[in-house]
């Protein structure tokens, strides 16, 4: 994917007169007959990052093509990934038709949730160049976006954010020959240090709060610059997956070395189901002997709807032993798509995001509250929470558990007073 | 996993225990000889090894040609046959019709004489057909068959300290483990190697209360058991999940670039076929979507797997948008019936959902039935198909629950069926054309 994306914004960088400015040199041209003429902005730089990412701004550039074959349309891609349709006595119909097609394919975005065409529309603006007023509006518009573009040029590129298309990280994007030498880097780095903690806190229900449980993670940025600074680890989800197998076995060897006996609170940790099955974690559970109540096993949904049988002898030999189940990797928007409080885990945990940010949907609603309540009490967990907008949306919802950067500081804060 | 093309590579796959409790054909034969214990006298069996031709020789239609061919001993009573995992033919018969059985087999092998096994004469004949005398060599023959279920046959074990022992035995039977080397090299070659011949066909049929089976579209797929004995002899591609995953990226770009070569490639009808969500967002599927005209997209279902949606499900959202406004049509597939208890089918948009059939849904009895009638009710009669049909009962218990759309070997066997009594009924109407 990344190696595309790549080629992509390279093609993008080397057309020498910037698109923002060859329109403007169209509208002045056209200024003395601008009959007929109108535009319509869509402001797909508006949208979430993992929705601007190029394979996608490549497919709407696609969905338009049909368009601009046909009519007299001319499309202009901006720097920002807004795009712009310079349409002239084309019938406006055919127009709405294909930004309703583009507006379709982002439907699970924020900002195509206003409704269209409406005053509040954020997804589109339409201008009628007849209007000198809205010629004025536009071009300002138009000099914005290229204001964009120059510091843009001077910008590092937008970090990570959730899930697998989003990782956008630079790099050389992995591939097959590449593997074996990150994977024996992989067994020889120490990543002691790069395991972090991370708590989980029960809130309400009169007790104050408890503390859940701490989840050990590894930093991916961090282990990457440590085995593979060139590479991009995530281009490939599956070589991702592939190499997350032997990063289970390190944290295990980590994992390990704690004292289990004497914990205040379990701990999680994110394992593939494979390695539950493997040497590595028969090693670790022969370790900890009596304690397995101390440890909660972490799995991805992903890994879970690789291999359900699989899952399901993992998780029955989990529970056979003393641990806990975790399905981590859900997020509001999966649970209005499947069920996941059928899986038989002990918890479940959804990511708290930017698309929860802009409110969900009733229906998707009521499709959480309907999970919540399937699941045993505190069994759901809010995870990156990094606000207290969280915490009360959750709440609202019947969640009880809460992780991210702004329970670490009540947690912090909760322990200075001794609290915890 | 690969549809039908997969479907072969789990099944042969020790490391997926997908089908755990299935009964496969071997399991069959054995049980079938063991019933014919005290009654073994003049019983004779016959072992057509279709494994040892050329991938390319092994197509779909030349195998349902040949077991064909023994349809009318079987249902004059005459024996029983049984189509091994590799493709061999196991016929068990009465002696009294050992000269048809030999007719039979030599039709067979009039099918594929143009097969390199038959370039060297003197060794053709025991390469090819294997003969056994049940009543004599009863012991020997269970023994070896007991070895070929056992094969099989995927024993539930504890998980033990480690796979160790699984593994060494994955290897032993289905080769060396893919990994990240040999991956790579496996990318490369698949780049140079022509898969024309590998492209297997499969029907999915509506199918009547009389049997009669109706083509709705038909599954092409690679055959990843010949890809691999092309490609790369030795080596389980299907060993690691996600190296196989990745792999099939690459296996998609050659389909698609053999599905846009129409002159070399004639389909006719509606095709699905499996494709990953980060091929349907690459330049090659853009490629090919240019290529083909509007109509075709129409009468194209793309496959698409449930690992790889829910790995990505805003990625898979888009595509699906995407495809679908173009006129393609989804089809989930890979389901389990957990699956699909789990999954909310109109919401996530797709056209089709394809559930695997399992002999155990039948072993759940009526509590199972029902709560699948209601899913298949939930889901859209018409948007469920039942795959990997290997039997009628797989076929009688779907229509019990509503499903109405199958797919697998017993509906090629249908097909096949229904060809031959179109077939003769044409020969009917010439002769009484003829003597009238």
């Amino acid at each position: 994917m990344a190696d595309y994306s790549e080629a992509y914004s390279g093609t993008q960088e080397l057309t020498p007169p910037s698109q923002e400015k060859r329109l403007l040199d169209v509208l002045s041209r056209m200024r003395n007959n601008m009959t007929g003429v109108y535009v319509v902005h869509l402001h797909l730089s508006e949208m979430r990052p993992s929705h601007r990412q190029p394979h996608f701004l490549r497919m709407v550039g696609r969905s338009l093509d049909s368009l601009a074959a046909n009519q007299d349309v001319q499309v202009f891609s901006f720097a920002n990934d807004d795009v712009v349709l310079l349409c002239r006595n084309t019938p406006v119909d055919e127009v709405d038709d294909a930004v309703f097609r583009v507006r379709a394919l982002f439907n699970e975005d924020p900002l195509t949730m206003t409704e269209d065409g409406s005053a509040e529309d954020r997804f589109s603006t339409w201008y009628d160049l007849s209007q000198p007023r809205d010629v004025k509006d536009f071009s300002a518009a138009v000099n914005e976006a290229l204001v964009h573009r120059e510091e843009v040029k001077n910008q590092p590129t937008e970090s990570m954010s959730t899930g697998r298309a989003s990782k956008v990280m630079t790099g050389t994007p992995l591939v097959p020959d590449l593997l074996q030498g990150i994977l024996q880097k992989l067994l020889e780095v120490r990543v002691g240090d790069l395991v972090h903690r991370q708590p989980a806190v029960v809130v309400g229900g009169g007790k104050g709060q408890n503390l859940a449980f701490r989840e050990h993670y590894v930093t991916m940025e961090e282990l990457r610059t440590r085995i593979a600074p060139d590479v991009n680890i995530f281009s490939s989800h599956w070589l991702f997956q592939f190499l997350s197998e032997t990063i289970d076995a390190r944290v295990l060897e980590v994992l390990s070395r704690l004292d289990y006996t004497n914990m205040d609170a379990p701990l999680s940790v994110n394992l593939n189901v494979s390695t539950v099955m493997s040497r590595p974690f028969q090693n670790f559970h022969a370790l900890i002997g009596e304690n397995t109540h101390n440890v909660i096993v972490e799995i991805q949904i992903t890994d879970v709807f690789a291999n359900m049988e699989a899952y399901a002898s993992a998780r029955e030999w989990l529970h056979e032993h003393g641990y806990r189940v975790l399905i981590d990797g859900l997020n509001p928007l999966t649970l209005y798509f499947f069920d996941p409080s059928l899986l038989g885990a002990d918890y479940i945990k959804i990511t708290w995001g930017p698309e929860v940010r802009g409110g969900v949907g009733q229906e998707q609603t009521r499709q959480i509250r309907d999970v919540v309540s399937k699941m045993p009490e505190g069994g759901v967990v809010l995870s990156r929470v990094d606000s207290e907008e969280g915490v009360s949306w959750g709440l609202e919802l019947g969640i009880r558990c809460y992780q991210g950067h702004y329970i670490d500081k009540v947690v912090e804060a909760m322990a200075q007073k001794g609290l915890i | 996993m690969y549809g039908g093309g997969a479907d072969m590579a789990v099944r042969s796959s020790s490391s997926t225990p997908t089908h755990m409790h299935r009964r496969t054909q071997e399991q069959l034969l054995l049980e079938y000889l063991r019933r014919l214990e005290n009654r073994r006298e003049g019983r004779k069996a016959v072992r057509i090894n279709i494994s040892s031709l050329m991938p390319a020789n092994r197509r779909e239609h030349h195998i349902r040609a040949a077991t064909n061919s023994f349809e009318a001993l079987v249902s004059e009573l005459m024996g029983q046959l049984f189509q091994l995992k590799n493709l061999d033919i196991f016929f068990v018969y009465k002696s009294q019709a050992h000269s048809r059985v030999e007719d039979t087999v030599q039709k067979v092998k009039f099918l594929f004489s143009d097969d390199p096994l038959f370039d060297e004469k003197s060794r053709s004949e025991s390469d090819f057909v294997s003969w056994y005398d049940v009543e004599t060599g009863y012991d020997d023959l269970i023994k070896m068959v007991r070895e070929m279920s056992d094969d099989g046959r995927q024993v539930k074990r504890p998980i033990t300290r480690s796979n160790v022992r699984a593994a060494l035995k994955s290897r032993q039977d289905h080769g060396d483990p893919l990994s990240p080397e040999i991956l790579g090299r496996a990318v490369k070659a698949l780049l140079r190697t022509d898969l024309t011949s590998l492209v297997r066909r499969q029907f999915v049929c509506g199918v009547s209360k009389k049997l009669v089976p109706e083509p709705i579209f038909s599954e092409l797929y690679i055959s990843i058991m010949d890809l691999r004995e092309t490609m790369m002899p030795g080596i389980n591609l299907t060993s690691n999940r996600w190296l196989f995953q990745y792999l099939t990226e690459s296996l998609d770009k050659r389909v698609l670039s053999l599905l846009s070569k129409t002159d070399r490639f004639s389909i006719t009808g509606d095709i699905s076929f499996n494709v990953n969500v980060s091929t349907l967002m690459s330049p090659e599927f853009m490629a090919f979507d240019d290529s083909i005209s509007a109509a075709r997209r129409g009468s194209m279902v793309l496959e698409l797997q449930k690992v790889d949606i829910f790995a990505d499900l805003g990625a898979f959202l888009f595509v699906r948008e995407f495809c679908q406004e173009k006129g393609y049509r989804i089809c989930l597939d890979g389901l389990t019936y957990q699956n699909l208890s789990m999954i909310n089918r109109e919401r996530l948009g797709v056209d089709y959902v394809k559930v695997m059939w399992n002999p155990e849904l039948v072993d759940g009895g009526q509590t199972i039935r029902k709560e699948l009638r209601d899913l298949v009710q939930e889901a859209g009669r018409t948007h469920v198909i039942m795959a990997r049909c290997d039997n009628r009962e797989a076929i009688d218990f779907g229509r019990s629950v509503g499903i109405t759309m199958f797919q697998g070997h017993y509906v090629e066997h249908l097909i096949a069926e229904d060809e031959r009594r179109r077939q003769l009924l044409k020969i009917k109407h010439r002769i009484e054309r003829d003597t009238t």
